[in-house]
């Protein structure tokens, strides 16, 4: 901040006062200390001055010295006028941080600086890393790689235990592992399953970049010295053979201030451990000896199932449920096809599907029917896998599973079940059956054409005559049917008809069909005289058939007149006009 | 009304005149009935005697006589079996597959087919998943049946429309909606069994290179696989001839083949 404002201030200063000339570019580099403890953050410094222009053109390359992120440049312009002459000059600064892997010597040698066009040589420096031996006296680092050797496709663990001296756990308050191989490695990928952390998890700060959870693991004896430990572990899967090489990690623990508004926290107390690099050997899986079925599981793993029911009829399905638990790649390998699996020729199987796959456990289910009542058991599920420590092949199943298999005889569904596969073949077709069926498709087509043209020509000729017969019949022969189904629609409400009520309504329905009104409209109406062209007699008849029908309806336990006489009626009103 | 008259006497005079030719006809077709049942039955005797060739023989000589498809499809079955006797399985799956194509309910020949194809070291010809089963079900029944149920149909149809002038009605029209959608729906199967039935009437018996003419200089440089359906488009030379080459049409383009290494079952065309 301070040097932002300076510069502000600089240049406003140089925008009045013109920029000047006339001095010519320097180049330094140097190293924020020469002797630093392992692990401790030590810096390449490159300055440029009296240059408007410049950059590193490139580092150098030293084994066991890597050259991490570069920053800047960060540039400061200065102006000053002795005996009043002007004077401006400009400084740019570049950092370099560098990772020492190991304790030793380390010589940088000269490397390019480009300024203003022009090719400038740094010089030479040294730089001495040593042990922090007050860190190593204090700290403890353990990291191992199990197991040290694995094939391809096996699963290995990465376990870094780390921790200071129990006196002071009380006073660190700050962590940091550096593992150079985090990110990324070669012939390896990482695989899900880290087991929930048994103790308390903690944060820590990763390469100096990330946090990470760690588990706690209080305070234990090693050495014979107590040690606040904590735990890393992951699981990584070999997916090429090779040689995998850990570079040394490096645990650095510090007290540091809390830092406030205007100062960074800052180390009170900082110290350093390293440990001691892995190596991890992946071999290829071996071509001989190796199965057809093999699933591409690798590892020690057993096999454990249930079925869902053990008492079925044939053709029923059975869930077998298997579970794989142990240290191998588990969520890697194929599931066994039971289709062609020695044992279960007398089942059918109709697919696996997983329900759960882990680091240390996978479950899936397989769907088998069994087709004969003479089998008594569920085979072992074989997994043919590659046992590392035994260095082959060799299978893995599960326990037989006792059932017992009705048969369907005599249920009538037995030609349901496939057909049993015949080893021979029926014998020779003795009957010979003429038919008018020509044996070529081409006959039919022709079939096919004659059946869509006579089809096409009932519709036609149908169109065609259907006007002029009906134009021929009696015209009054649609009211006759309207009237006669009025008829047997009263007929059959008043057989399904329960009391009086419905009786009425029945009535009512067949009164409203004659006159194209609602049944509701006849409820409470009478017959006018000369209406619908009815004899006074018939409309005397039909109202008092109504009064007594709504007598009854209203009245509760009368049904009101006989079933014969309304139909007799409804005939007479129909036959007299209605 | 004298001209119809005059012409209804003509129309019956030439009915009259037609019938000794189709009398003839029907004759000579009872004739060539006559003479298949006889050779079918030397057939199923040779067979019984063990003389397997002369069986043979007789078998695919059936096959050139003009036989429908209730005749053909148990010579092709029989013929299936004789070949499976001896050992070809190949020529014994196309014979079945073309037997199953005219009897395609029969539960023997699918036995035998599928056995065939197990021992020539196919897939089976019914896998069993959606679409064999779809495949199985329409070419369950067979064209002519079709056809008939497409007749009685039409038949229903005009008898709907008939009872429909005179009363109306409206099951009498959902009759002959629903009359029309079974037509329709009876031509569409047609359709697809008659054009499986025609499609592809050969199978490739022995894996064969493809040549580019019908002779050994030219090859294509791809193979017919064994149990491949193709379609013959020429011949050179008689069927069964040695040194014949059919030029066939399957998976792998076009190409001449010698004739032993296909089984042909086209119906003979005189």
């Amino acid at each position: 901040m301070k040097s932002l404002c300076l510069n502000v201030i600089l240049l406003c200063a140089l925008t009045l006062a013109g920029w000047a000339q006339g001095q010519s570019a320097e180049v330094s580099a140097f190293l924020s200390s020469g002797v630093v403890k392992l692990g401790a953050p030590v810096q390449l410094v490159v300055v440029i001055e009296g240059a408007s222009e410049g950059r590193i053109k490139s580092l150098p390359s030293v084994p066991g010295l890597r050259f991490g992120g570069v920053y800047g440049p960060s540039v400061q312009r200065f102006s000053s006028s002795i005996n009043g002459r002007r004077t401006v000059s400009q400084k740019s600064t570049w950092r370099v941080e560098l990772e020492p892997s190991a304790v030793g010597d380390y010589e940088i040698p000269s490397f390019e600086v480009e300024v203003e066009g022009e090719l400038v040589l740094t010089r030479p420096m040294s730089l001495r890393v040593r042990e922090d031996m007050q860190g190593a006296e204090l700290g403890y680092l353990e990291f191992n790689v199990r197991p040290k050797t694995v094939v391809d496709g096996q699963p290995f663990t990465v376990e870094i235990v780390f921790g200071w001296d129990a006196g002071l756990a009380s006073r660190i308050n700050h962590a940091n592992l550096s593992l150079p191989w985090w990110e990324r490695i070669a012939g390896a990928i990482e695989i899900e399953g880290q087991r929930a952390l048994a103790g308390q998890a903690v944060l820590i700060d990763l390469n100096g970049q990330q946090r990470i959870e760690v588990q706690a693991l209080g305070v234990q004896a090693r050495a014979g010295r107590d040690y606040q430990l904590y735990k890393l572990e992951r699981h990584y899967l070999a997916t090429s053979p090779g040689t995998i090489e850990f570079p040394q990690p490096t645990l650095e623990f510090a007290r540091m201030s809390q830092g406030s508004l205007f100062d960074n926290p800052r180390a009170i107390e900082q110290y350093y451990k390293s440990g001691a690099p892995a190596r991890l050997d992946i071999g290829a899986l071996p071509d001989d000896g190796r199965p057809i079925e093999f699933s591409g599981a690798v590892g020690a793993i057993e096999a454990f199932a249930d079925a869902s029911r053990r008492e079925v009829d044939a053709g029923d399905s059975i869930k077998v449920r298997v579970t794989w638990t142990g240290d191998g790649n588990l969520e890697f390998f194929r599931l066994p096809d039971l289709s062609h699996a020695p044992g279960f020729e007398g089942f059918r199987f109709y697919g696996a599907t997983d329900e759960e796959k882990g680091r240390y456990r996978r479950v899936a289910t397989f769907d088998l029917a069994p087709q004969d009542s003479a089998l008594t058991a569920i085979p072992p599920i074989p997994l043919t896998l590659f046992d590392p420590e035994l260095g082959r092949y060799r299978v893995v199943g599960t326990e037989p599973i006792p059932i017992r298999v009705h048969g369907l005889s005599g249920s009538g569904l037995e030609d349901l079940s496939e057909p049993e596969p015949v080893d021979e073949i029926h014998d020779l077709m003795e009957a010979w059956e003429p038919s008018a069926e020509r044996a070529s498709g081409k006959v039919s087509v022709g079939m096919g054409a004659g059946i869509l043209g006579s089809t096409l020509g009932v519709l036609c000729a149908a169109a065609f005559l259907r006007p002029r017969v009906r134009r021929g019949l009696d015209p009054t022969m649609p009211a006759e049917r309207r009237r006669a189904r009025a008829l047997k629609q009263l007929g059959r409400d008043l057989r399904g008809a329960p009391d009086a009520d419905a009786r009425l309504a029945a009535f009512c329905a067949f009164l409203a069909a004659r006159t194209r009104t609602t049944a509701d409209a006849w409820h409470g109406r009478r017959f006018e005289p000369g209406a619908f062209g009815l004899e006074r007699e018939l409309a005397v008849r039909g109202d008092a058939a109504l009064d007594a029908l709504e007598r009854a309806a209203w009245a509760a336990g009368g049904r009101g007149p006989d079933d014969a006489e309304l139909v007799a009626l409804a005939r007479d009103l129909v036959e007299g006009g209605l | 009304m004298s001209g119809w008259r005059g012409m209804g006497a003509a129309l019956v005079v030439a009915l009259l005149g037609l019938l000794p030719l189709a009398r003839g006809a029907e004759d000579a077709a009872a004739g060539n009935v006559e003479a298949a049942q006889a050779t079918f039955d030397e057939a199923l005797r040779a067979y019984r005697a063990g003389d397997a060739t002369s069986a043979q023989a007789l078998f695919e000589g059936l096959l050139d006589a003009e036989l429908d498809a209730g005749t053909r499809g148990p010579v092709l079955y029989n013929l299936g079996n004789v070949h499976f006797r001896a050992g070809r399985f190949a020529h014994a799956v196309a014979a079945y597959t073309a037997a199953v194509e005219s009897l395609p309910r029969s539960r023997a020949a699918w036995d035998n087919l599928e056995l065939a194809r197990a021992k020539a070291g196919l897939d089976p010809a019914d896998r069993g998943d959606f679409k064999a089963t779809v495949q199985r079900l329409v070419m369950a029944v067979r064209p002519g049946e079709l056809a008939l149920a497409g007749w009685v149909l039409v038949a229903l149809l005009a008898g709907a429309c008939l009872l429909e002038m005179w009363r109306g009605g409206a099951w009498l029209k959902t009759l002959i909606v629903g009359c029309v959608a079974l037509v329709a729906v009876d031509l569409i199967w047609l359709h697809f069994a008659s054009a499986r039935l025609a499609a592809a009437p050969a199978m490739v018996v022995e894996s064969a290179t493809l040549y580019a003419e019908p002779n050994t200089e030219h090859t294509l440089g791809r193979r017919a696989a064994l149990g491949e359906r193709v379609e013959v488009l020429a011949r050179q030379g008689e069927r069964g001839a040695r040194g014949a080459w059919v030029k066939v049409r399957g998976d792998e383009g076009t190409g001449w083949l010698r004739d032993n290494e296909l089984f042909d079952w086209s119906v003979r065309t005189p």
